[in-house]
C-alpha cells in the first residue's frame, strides 16, 4: 500500500513539476517544443518504470496464519456445541433412566458414559443405591432395549 | 444494559434447557458507547434510537457548518464588489479569495478527514474483537466451514480496505485538495484532468473492493453452506436410524443446541450490527452536513458568478464526498459480514 501510494504521488508530482516548467518556458518557439518532449518522456518513465518492476508479494504466508486463526475458531465454536450437546443427552438419558426406576420404587442416583463419536450414544452407565432383584431386571431390561446399553455394560453398586 | 438485553433475549433458552455459553462482548469507544440503544424492544426501536441521538447532537455541525457558508459568501461578495469598482484588479481579487477560501475549507475539511481515519481505524479494530465471537457462535450452530471461509474473507478485505482507505485514499484526498486549489487559482487545463482521474481511480478502487467482497460472501456462503446443510442432513439420517428412544433423546438435545447456538448467534450479530452504527453514525453525519452545506454554499456562491470560487467550493464537497465514500465503504463491508454470519446455515 506504501508503495502504490509513493507511486501515484511521484505521478502527481512529477505532472505538477512539468505545468510548472511548461508555464515558465511558454511561448519560446522550438524550446517550448523540446520542453514538452521531455516533460512527456519524464512522465511516461514514472509512469511505466515502477510498473515494470512491481513483483507481487508472497501472501501464502500471510494467508496460511488466517486459515489457522479461522480453523481453530470454528473448532472452538464445535467444542462448546459438542460440549453442551454430551451434557443435554447425559442429562436426559439419566432422567430417563430415573423415571422407569421410580415405577419399580427404586432408591437409585445414575451416571451415564456417552461414546466418543461425533454423535454421542450411552454407553455405560453406572447405578448406585438400592432395588429389588425384581426391580433390577426389569429396569436392566429396559435400559438395554430403550437406550441400547447390553447388560455387561450396566454397574450396580448396591447401598444398605 | 447490555448485559440485560442478551439476559432477555436469551431467557426462552432456559425452558428448552439448552445451556448456551453467553459471549462477552468486547467494549466499544467511549464516543460510541452513548449511541448504543439501552431499552430497545426491537431492531427498528433499536436503529432509531441510535439515529435520533445522532441527530440530536449534529446543531454544533450546523452552526460550524453555516458560519464556514456565510464567509466564503461574504468572500464572493467582497471580490465581486472589488471586480466591479476596479475592472483591472478582478484577477488578483479572485486569486486571493480563492487562496482565502481554500485555507478556510482545508481546515475544517482536515479535521472531518481525521475523523473519518479514526472512524475506520475503530471500525476494523472492533471487528478484530467481534470477528471470533461471531465466528465461534456461527460454527456451534453446525456451519463449520462457513464460519472458518466467513472470518477468513472478513479479516482479509477489512484488513485491505482499512489498508486501502488510511494509507492510499485519504493521502490522495489531500492531493486532490491541493490539485483543486492549485486548479482553481491558476486554472491550469492538466490538474484538472489530473483531479478527475485521481477521483475516478480512488472510487474504482472503493467499488472494486466492495463488489469483490460482496461476491465472496455470496459464493462463499452458497458453497460453503452447502457443505454444513448435507453435513447436519447427514447426522439427521444418523440420528433417525438409532434406537427410538436413543434416537428421540440426541434429535431433542440437537435442536436445543442448534435454537441455543442461533439465538447466540444471532444476539452477537444484533449486536454487531448496533456496535458499528454506534461508531461511525456521528461521524458519516457529521461529514454529510459538511457536504451538503458546502453543496449549498456552491451554489449561492454561483450566484456572484464567481467560477473559480464555486468549482474551489464543489470540489471540496467532492472531497468529502470521497471521505464520506470511505468511511461509509468500511461500515457496508463489516454490516455485510454481519448480515452474511447471522444468516447460518439453511
Amino acid at each position: 500500500m506504501d508503495g502504490l501510494r509513493s507511486y501515484i504521488l511521484s505521478i502527481v508530482a512529477t505532472c505538477l513539476c512539468c505545468v510548472i516548467f511548461r508555464s515558465l518556458v511558454q511561448g519560446k518557439g522550438s524550446a517550448g517544443a523540446a520542453v514538452n518532449t521531455m516533460c512527456a518522456i519524464i512522465l511516461a518513465m514514472t509512469v511505466i518504470y515502477p510498473v515494470a518492476r512491481f513483483r507481487i508479494k508472497d501472501l501464502s504466508q500471510y494467508t496460511q496464519t488466517l486459515k489457522i486463526t479461522a480453523d481453530s475458531l470454528a473448532d472452538d465454536g464445535v467444542n462448546i456445541s459438542q460440549s453442551q450437546l454430551r451434557s443435554i443427552i447425559s442429562e436426559k438419558t439419566c432422567t430417563y433412566i430415573l423415571e422407569k426406576a421410580s415405577l419399580y420404587d427404586c432408591d437409585i442416583e445414575v451416571d451415564v458414559i456417552l461414546s466418543e463419536e461425533s454423535i454421542p450414544t450411552p454407553e455405560q452407565v453406572q447405578i448406585t443405591g438400592s432395588a429389588s432383584p425384581y426391580a433390577r431386571t426389569k429396569l436392566s431390561q429396559i435400559i438395554e432395549n430403550d437406550l441400547g446399553i447390553p447388560k455387561e455394560m450396566q454397574k450396580w453398586t448396591y447401598q444398605n | 444494559m447490555r448485559k440485560l438485553i442478551i439476559i432477555l433475549i436469551l431467557l426462552p433458552m432456559m425452558v428448552l434447557t439448552a445451556k448456551a455459553q453467553n459471549p462477552e462482548f468486547p467494549a466499544l469507544p467511549s464516543e460510541a458507547q452513548e449511541y448504543m440503544p439501552h431499552e430497545s424492544q426491537s431492531f427498528t426501536d433499536g436503529l432509531m434510537y441510535i439515529i435520533g441521538n445522532a441527530i440530536k447532537e449534529l446543531t454544533p455541525d450546523l452552526s460550524a457548518g453555516i458560519k464556514t457558508a456565510v464567509f466564503l459568501l461574504s468572500a464572493a461578495l467582497a471580490t465581486t464588489y472589488i471586480s466591479s469598482v476596479n475592472g483591472s484588479a478582478k484577477k488578483s481579487a479572485e486569486l486571493v479569495c480563492i487562496i482565502i477560501s481554500g485555507t478556510v475549507l482545508l481546515s475544517s475539511t482536515n479535521s472531518l478527514v481525521h475523523l473519518g481515519v479514526e472512524t475506520i481505524q475503530q471500525l476494523d479494530g472492533y471487528s478484530k474483537l467481534l470477528l471470533p465471537i461471531m465466528t465461534t457462535a456461527l460454527s456451534s450452530e453446525g456451519a463449520v466451514t462457513k464460519s472458518a471461509a466467513l472470518y477468513g474473507g472478513t479479516a482479509i478485505f477489512s484488513s485491505l480496505l482499512t489498508g486501502v482507505l488510511t494509507k492510499l485514499f485519504i493521502p490522495v484526498i489531500y492531493v486532490f485538495i491541493v490539485l483543486c486549489i492549485a486548479d482553481r487559482a491558476f486554472d491550469a487545463g492538466v490538474l484538472s484532468s489530473l483531479k478527475t482521474f485521481l477521483k475516478w481511480l480512488m472510487t474504482w478502487i472503493l467499488k472494486l473492493v466492495l463488489y469483490v467482497f460482496t461476491g465472496y460472501i455470496t459464493v462463499t456462503g452458497i458453497a460453503s453452506g452447502s457443505t454444513d446443510a448435507m453435513a447436519l442432513r447427514a447426522t439427521k439420517i444418523t440420528v433417525s436410524g438409532m434406537i427410538p428412544v436413543v434416537g428421540g433423546i440426541i434429535s431433542d438435545a440437537s435442536e436445543a443446541i442448534l435454537v441455543g447456538a442461533g439465538l447466540m448467534k444471532n444476539t452477537a450479530g444484533i449486536y454487531g450490527i448496533f456496535a458499528f452504527l454506534a461508531i461511525c453514525i456521528r461521524p458519516i453525519l457529521k461529514i454529510s452536513v459538511h457536504c451538503i452545506l458546502l453543496k449549498i454554499t456552491a451554489a449561492l456562491c454561483g450566484v456572484f458568478g464567481l467560477k473559480s470560487q464555486t468549482g474551489l467550493v464543489e470540489d471540496f464537497s467532492q472531497a468529502m464526498s470521497m471521505a464520506l465514500a470511505a468511511t461509509g465503504s468500511m461500515c457496508l463491508l463489516l454490516l455485510i459480514s454481519t448480515v452474511a454470519f447471522m444468516k447460518g446455515v439453511q
